[in-house]
């Protein structure tokens, strides 16, 4: 028994970290009405990023992603205005995509790496019966909760967040409320670079990376975000944590089955509930 | 453009779908048909390997070409047939006993009986999510067929030599060109690639020709008039996707036949059979049928001599297409037709004014 | 006093020319009226002006400087607000979020606030929180309209204000303008029913296919006349 409910709260925290990676890709979305294809290498590219800072300046990573936070920012920034403000913009991320792989892959090399934290990294809380949970996981949950949290009130207690919803409902009678719509998505996309550099912080301290993983990460944020249901933010958080979920309790039946699972959870929910489970009222 | 004569009441109109080329082409077409078939006797087996590669990289193409550019479902997971037709040949050759040469057709027809609980369930999906859609159940293939330890599981099968020697002719061909037995398998191979290929565009070719050819292209350029006007919309894409994977898994088949070694990770792979037949369709030019033809030429030029560069080579395919995208967004066969105006597979239907003495001018009214 | 001038304003939807060469002025403090058919190029004008559809750099002159080359984004912070055809909320926002919006670019904070369109249009203050698609399509263009005055404009265009809404109901949206003109707004309203329109109009602009078949004052244009401006000989 202590096997199946081990695995629920394994699959709940890392949901926290698929719910990470989703909310990147939700706010690109909620925004710009895009999915970002090429959303998994920029959190691989955001990870090496902090690796760099953490090596380079001989910082622990969770102060070496203060420096690369800024810097990821401003890449985002130049992404949007350089790239994908044109009108075909969106065809260029499968291109875009691949280049990251192979310019990290060339730069770095295909080794697997990984953000070291010391102590923290084995640090975990006995919740007793025999069940703990890691720290680390924690505050991945707890990171996205917030970072979940942030976004809620931007979206719908800001004038900037009344500026993304207004030009993601109707982009030509935003402008005729003076709304500078390139400089909108750019804002939005620079903010999903801060979202997707704090998911890259968990993803490296919680497991290897290495430049070719960004497209499964893409599969999981994506599943994450239709599971849970488009255009809401708490959704994309009970996406993740159903996809973690489905994954760990896949795991404990077979280890191998672990991805497949939650394929499977992902397909089972298009089939029976297409808008996803808390998908917002209106679309 | 219209011909300044509307006072005439007696003008009539016709359809004509033949352009300036195509009577020349057609010539042209047969004659490198009959250069292809006779390749063998006097090409070299690097040669006819290297024609394999570019034959079943340009039909993967013209499936994912008219599933993309002309039904407008822009999957990314079409590796999911190659994998599956490769699998099922291997299934039914080492296991069921059955011959290569049969066996790929089979190998098509199974592909496209699980296209249709696979559309059931991605055409849930639109744009990007369609594509995404598409990826997962790639994977979910990759990932049942690591499964099956009958096929090697994860690390793969290969295909044993009682099979390889079993496909019809070997004999025949080694005989007629002098050669050994590996030699004359990839003859054979050749010939049935080139065949596969030859009926993959004769078939896209009828297809966009028919009547559901035309419903085709307003699918392609706009769906909600092509609603509107009473084209079942999910029908012919779900044809289109069937169709498409049923070629796709034929050629699935061909592809790991001639490679006699089959995985998972090779069967399944997003970069072979999908990243690398996107970019040969929109280097080449979407939604023309010459457009993959042109792509998959560059393409394997690239690959022949490029590829040894590894990740500097993908970096160069990914710069290449933004170029391409932003520049020529209609492709290498779209600035070579818009500036000759030229058309090899004549697909388009143009209006054509007839005068009073029935002399056909060809006036096109746009 | 001229604020705003149109000179040969010529624009075209793909190969297809909806407009050619239109010339027209705009007083401060004047309400004009655009009349003509379905497709006589109406929207089009109104929409060329506030930016949302190309035209020729020196074609639209809002106090005598050239904006034909200006994004729609910056028209209405220079003061030109557009009522779009169909009201065109946002479903996202709330009728309250709707107004705020209005007022993303604005450059002073009067004379319309919040509160001031609330009492122009009290129904909005009961439905503020309300998603908008729930609303009536009068409250919808009264919201449409808030929306557009809380950008502070000095000149509203409005583009077929009083389609398919109910007689009564567009009397009341009618009701709510000599406040706005007496707020010192110019107004331009496109209208395909003209008998609203001719009653608040100063001038009067009649389109056919694209071209000016008329202008004049309501008072001095006979009945004759306007119909065949509108429907052509």
């Amino acid at each position: 028994m202590t096997g199946w409910l081990d695995a629920l709260i394994q699959g709940v925290l890392l949901g926290g970290l698929y719910a990470l990676f989703a909310a990147g890709l939700s706010l690109i979305f909620g925004v710009m009405r895009l999915v970002n294809l090429a959303h998994g290498d920029l959190i691989v590219l955001a990870a090496f990023a902090i690796l760099l800072a953490a090596s380079k300046l001989g910082l622990d990573p969770f102060v070496a992603v203060l420096v690369a936070l800024p810097v990821m920012f401003v890449i985002g920034l130049a992404l949007q205005y350089v790239l994908l403000n044109r009108t075909l913009g969106r065809d260029l991320l499968p291109p875009l995509s691949i280049i990251i792989q192979n310019g990290l892959l060339q730069i770095f090399s295909a080794d697997s790496q990984r953000l070291r934290s010391g102590a923290i990294e084995t640090a975990s809380i006995a919740l007793g019966g025999g069940i703990a949970v890691g720290v680390v996981p924690l505050l991945t949950l707890l990171s996205a909760i917030a970072v979940i949290v942030f976004l809620n009130l931007l979206f719908y207690h800001t004038p900037l967040g009344r500026a993304f919803r207004a030009t993601s409902d109707d982009l030509e009678v935003a402008q005729l409320m003076g709304i500078d719509v390139s400089r909108i998505f750019a804002i939005a996309m620079g903010l999903a670079f801060i979202v997707i550099t704090i998911a890259a912080l968990y993803l490296g301290l919680r497991a290897n990376f290495d430049p070719t993983i960004g497209p499964a990460r893409l599969l999981y944020a994506f599943e994450a975000v239709i599971i849970g249901g488009l255009g809401s933010f708490w959704g994309t958080l009970a996406g993740g944590i159903v996809l973690g979920m489905a994954q760990t309790i896949g795991a404990r039946i077979d280890p191998e089955w672990q991805i497949l699972s939650g394929h499977l959870a992902f397909l089972t929910v298009l089939v029976l509930k297409p808008r996803g489970l808390f998908p917002r009222a209106l679309d | 453009m219209m011909d300044a004569d509307p006072a005439k009441p007696t003008q009539a109109f016709g359809i004509d779908t033949a352009g300036r080329a195509p009577r020349l082409a057609v010539a042209a077409a047969g004659v490198i048909l009959l250069v292809l078939v006779l390749l063998p006797a006097f090409a070299g087996r690097n040669l006819i390997q290297d024609m394999i590669f570019l034959f079943y990289m340009l039909a993967l193409a013209q499936c994912w070409n008219l599933l993309a550019g002309y039904a407008g479902l822009m999957s990314v997971g079409q590796q999911a047939f190659v994998g599956l037709g490769g699998y099922l040949l291997f299934a039914l050759t080492l296991l069921g006993g059955i011959n290569p040469l049969l066996a790929i057709p089979i190998a098509g027809l199974v592909s496209a009986l699980f296209a249709f609980p696979s559309a059931l369930i991605v055409f849930r999906l639109r744009g990007a999510y369609f594509a995404i859609g598409t990826w997962v159940v790639a994977e979910v293939y990759r990932l049942v067929f690591a499964q099956f330890k009958a096929l090697g599981g994860g690390t793969g099968a290969s295909l044993a030599p009682s099979v390889t020697s079993s496909v019809p002719g070997i004999e025949w061909v080694k005989t007629l060109f002098d050669v050994r037995t590996p030699a004359a398998r990839d003859i054979i191979s050749y010939w049935l690639a080139l065949a596969l290929i030859a009926g993959t565009l004769a078939f896209v070719y009828l297809v966009l020709r028919s009547r559901r050819g035309l419903a085709l292209g307003t699918l392609r350029d706009h769906e909600g008039a092509a609603a509107s006007l009473g084209v079942d919309i999910y029908r012919i894409k779900l044809a289109v996707y069937v169709a498409s994977a049923g070629m796709t898994g034929m050629v699935g088949a061909l592809i790991y036949l001639q490679k006699a070694r089959i995985s998972p990770d090779s069967a399944f792979s997003v970069l072979d059979w999908t990243a690398y037949v996107i970019f040969i369709t929109v280097i080449g030019g979407i939604g023309t049928m010459e457009g993959p033809v042109v792509g998959a030429i560059i393409f394997y030029l690239m690959q022949r001599y490029l590829a040894d560069f590894g990740a500097a080579y993908l970096i160069l395919l990914g710069t290449l297409g933004i170029l391409v995208m932003l520049f020529a967004p209609r492709g290498l066969w779209g600035l070579i037709s818009e500036r000759y105006d030229l058309t090899l597979f004549p697909t388009r239907r143009r209006l054509v004014i007839l005068t009073r003495d029935s002399d056909r001018g060809k006036v096109t009214a746009k | 006093m001229l604020l705003l001038r149109t000179r040969k304003l010529t624009a075209f939807y793909g190969d297809f020319q909806a407009l050619y060469g239109i010339d027209t002025t705009l007083d401060a403090g004047e309400t004009i009226a655009i009349i003509g058919a379905n497709g006589a190029g109406k929207s089009t004008f109104v929409k060329a002006i506030a930016g949302l559809i190309q035209r020729p750099a020196d074609s639209v002159l809002l106090d005598g400087k050239p904006i034909g080359s200006r994004a729609a984004a910056d028209i209405v912070r220079l003061g030109v607000a557009l009522v779009p055809e169909g009201r065109r909320l946002f479903p996202s926002l709330t009728v309250e979020e709707n107004l705020l919006i209005g007022g993303y670019g604005r450059k002073t904070a009067w004379p319309w606030s919040l509160d001031r369109v609330y009492s122009l249009f009290p129904i909005l203050k009961e439905r503020r929180s309300s998603a908008t698609p729930t609303l009536s399509g009068g409250q919808q263009q009264m919201a449409a309209l808030g929306r557009a005055l809380m950008s502070n404009p000095r000149i509203l265009l409005c583009d077929e204000i009083s389609l398919g809404l109910a007689p009564i109901v567009i009397s009341d949206i009618y009701a709510a303008l000599p406040q706005i003109k007496a707020e010192g707004t110019s107004v331009v309203l496109v209208e395909q029913d003209i008998v609203q329109a001719m009653k608040v109009a100063d001038r009067v602009y009649c389109f056919q296919e694209g071209r000016l078949s008329l202008a004049g004052s309501p008072q001095e244009l006979t009945r004759e006349q306007i119909h065949r401006a509108y429907f052509g000989s």
